[in-house]
């Protein structure tokens, strides 16, 4: 890969936040919150890659909900939300649909979050519609909080 | 001529949580900077669809700390949407809704980039005139000569005919590859310089020849990386270095300007 921004002001991956998350108080997986690695906020769509790796294995994609603006949405569903605004300030929430969910204890987390700057097209690009990819991953060893 | 800061030179403070909005402007005034360039984008929760709550608070903020609101910074996303570039009707209408709020949140200009393209540019200024805005294009990267060509042309058509006295141009002085000379017949139709802060001496003639010339706008102090962590410090150097350059060559000014 060529020109990749990477701006980290803040930790992406945020302390404090990975717990399990219950339903019908049923344990049905984990979450926890990220923040966006860039100077400004961006549309959803700019997103093109999210994935989730907890001590060494992959979630499914179809596993993974990215919470923003009181609205869940897969990941299939991130490319189409153009309308919808991710403020720099303002933490995301990951869920992984993970029956049982994730041990107490520390867990090894990584997160790859590649998005496009849609105003800086990609110098040199032969193809239409190319923009910057802006890096926006994380790592961290996150204690489980409950 | 007059100091401005963008304030997305305090990204690094602003992200991190470090200092609210108001804070930093305050900081800036406490700087000497008289007015600031201001991103939606990045310092506004509610946007793109920005609230007059919003708005209100950050006129409030730049009221107290008398710091005129000098630019809206505004992003074409033209890369937002899956598989297309965004339409003609979409960029106006981005345009459209960021001169109001401006307007509410008690900006008269509004900035953007070259996407916007000439026709666009030359259609807002009806809103323009009606809202009592002004309009600016960011240029950047021509090379000698290329301001007699292309967009660039256009645009200067515009600035220079039915856009004049409201539209114009924001030049960043550390990407406009003209050599000092050619940048005299930008002056007069621009309403903002930029100048990284590392490299104020290194465009020392830039600041003499628009003070020269009578440049009456501001000279904008604009970290390329949007941050530093020594941004504290860039801002004020910045400062001290421009108010240096103009106060050493003063009576030549003066004596060009009276010609």
């Amino acid at each position: 890969m060529g020109l990749v921004m990477k701006l980290k002001f803040t930790d992406i991956l945020r302390d404090g936040t990975l717990r399990n998350y219950y339903v019908d108080g049923q344990k049905l997986g984990f979450q926890f919150d990220v923040r966006l690695g860039y100077y400004r906020g961006h549309f959803l769509s700019v997103i093109d890659e999210l994935s989730v790796e907890v001590d060494g294995e992959k979630a499914d994609a179809d596993d993974i909900t990215f919470c923003l603006n009181g609205k869940e949405f897969g990941i299939v569903e991130l490319k189409h939300q153009f309308s919808e605004f991710w403020n720099i300030i303002t933490p995301a929430t990951i869920k992984v649909h993970k029956p049982g969910g994730l041990t107490a204890g520390e867990h090894d987390v990584r997160l790859t979050l590649m998005l496009h700057s849609p105003y800086m097209p990609l110098p040199g690009a032969k193809e239409e519609h190319s923009y910057t990819p802006i890096d926006s991953c994380d790592q961290k060893i996150m204690a489980l909080a409950d | 001529m007059k100091l401005g800061l963008c304030m997305d030179n305090f990204s690094d403070d602003f992200i991190a949580r470090r200092a609210s909005f108001g804070e930093l402007v305050q900081r800036a005034a406490k700087l000497g900077y008289r007015g600031i360039e201001f991103t939606p984008a990045q310092m506004l929760s509610s946007h793109p669809e920005v609230s007059d709550e919003e708005v209100g608070l950050v006129r409030e903020v730049l009221g107290k700390y008398h710091m005129e609101p000098f630019c809206w910074n505004v992003y074409l996303d033209t890369g937002a949407i899956t598989g297309r570039e965004l339409s003609e009707n979409e960029i106006q209408k981005t345009m459209m809704k960021n001169l109001i709020y401006a307007k509410k949140a008690g900006f008269s200009l509004i900035k953007t980039s070259r996407d916007i393209t000439p026709g666009i540019f030359q259609k807002m200024l009806t809103l323009c005139r009606d809202l009592d805005m002004k309009l600016a294009v960011e240029i950047e990267d021509l090379e000698p000569g290329d301001h007699d060509e292309g967009d660039v042309r256009e645009f200067i058509r515009i600035i220079q005919g039915e856009g004049e006295g409201r539209a114009g141009l924001v030049l960043d002085m550390d990407l406009l590859m003209l050599p000092a000379a050619d940048t005299g017949a930008l002056w007069n139709m621009s309403f903002g310089i930029y100048i990284r802060p590392e490299v104020v001496l290194k465009n020392q003639d830039i600041i003499k020849g628009a003070a020269e010339a009578g440049y009456p706008g501001y000279l904008l102090c604009r970290n390329g990386r949007k941050a530093s962590p020594d941004a504290q410090r860039q801002a004020e150097q910045f400062v001290k270095s421009c108010s240096r350059v103009l106060e050493n060559n003063k009576k030549k000014i003066e004596r060009i300007r009276k010609g």
